[in-house]
């Protein structure tokens, strides 16, 4: 054995190890960031559009405004899971997939926060609603977090803390501040699993 | 022995291109010709060379597909392929076990 044999057999072991971890973290993180990122706007475009329509007085409008924007929002993640996943294998299709599947769970608890607290909470203060919605978003993406992926986890950590803090100390500005956290939250998430590609 | 060990190398998995490809496809199953040729920076025509290799030995399987009217060359993995893929590394991983100071 000769050492360029040698050298060769470690040079080829690099070789596979390298292209194994990028493979791998490819799948896990394959387009998961545009999904944050978008969703990141979402926040921002909603809660700039209802302050606006309700400054407007148009109340009708403005309680449309986020349901309309969460249904273009939805169209837009599907558009950029087919076209980030065009040319790439079903398993990372199937992960990308599978990783908004989970980024629309708590969403889902999102709705029948809404629900609870009309029906059940309705003397409960208007600046306590979108605390109260946030801890419930935050608890799912903490399930769903400790179940499946920590960046959901580290998600559901900062937006349960957050809400807490903004609850206690910060309750006549907390549109403005959670609006801050959860958007600028989920596109900082965005980035970093974009650049761990 | 390690002159024996080297020996027992796959010819077709020393070249490192191929080596590339058959490790990108141990883990995504399958892949499309364009994201192979991005990942290995590779032409068209030396990729193609290569998966030819890869597929006379049964290492690969080519399927030609459409994706809407875009036409698609999808690579996957045979069970061939996984085989010689984990012996190749046994047998590396053994030349330099084989070997003093490493």
């Amino acid at each position: 054995m000769t050492d360029s044999e040698k050298q060769d057999a470690l040079e080829s072991i690099a070789l596979i190890k390298s292209h194994l971890d990028r493979s791998q973290k490819e799948m896990t993180h394959s387009g998961s960031g545009w999904i944050c990122i978008v969703w990141g706007l979402y926040t921002f475009l909603g809660y700039a559009g209802s302050r606006l329509l309700h400054l407007a007085g148009a109340y009708l409008l403005a309680g449309l405004w986020w349901p309309f924007l969460a249904a273009i929002a939805f169209v837009v993640s599907v558009i950029v899971i087919r076209r980030k996943t065009a040319t790439q294998s079903s398993k990372i299709k199937g992960t990308m997939t599978g990783w908004f599947m989970l980024f629309w769970i708590p969403l889902l608890l999102l709705i029948a926060a809404l629900v609870a607290l009309c029906g059940l909470l309705p003397d409960l203060p208007v600046k306590y609603s979108l605390p109260f919605i946030l801890l419930v978003v935050s608890t799912g993406y903490l399930m769903v977090g400790l179940m499946f992926h920590k960046s959901l986890l580290a998600m559901g950590i900062l937006g349960f803390a957050g809400t807490m803090v903004t609850t206690l100390f910060f309750i006549e500005q907390a549109g403005l501040i959670l609006t801050l956290l959860f958007g600028l939250g989920l596109i900082a998430t965005g980035f970093v699993l974009n650049r761990k590609r | 022995m390690a002159e024996h060990l080297s020996t027992r190398l796959d010819k077709v998995l020393t070249q490192k291109a191929r080596l590339g490809i058959m490790s990108i496809l141990m883990v995504l199953e399958e892949a499309d010709f364009n994201h192979l040729k991005d990942k290995l920076e590779l032409t068209d025509g030396n990729l193609s060379t290569h998966l030819s290799l890869l597929e006379n030995e049964k290492y690969v399987r080519i399927r030609k597909t459409f994706s809407g009217k875009k036409p698609k060359t999808l690579c996957l993995i045979t069970d061939k392929g996984r085989r010689a893929f984990a012996e190749h590394i046994n047998t590396l991983e053994k030349i330099i076990k084989s070997l003093p100071n490493t």
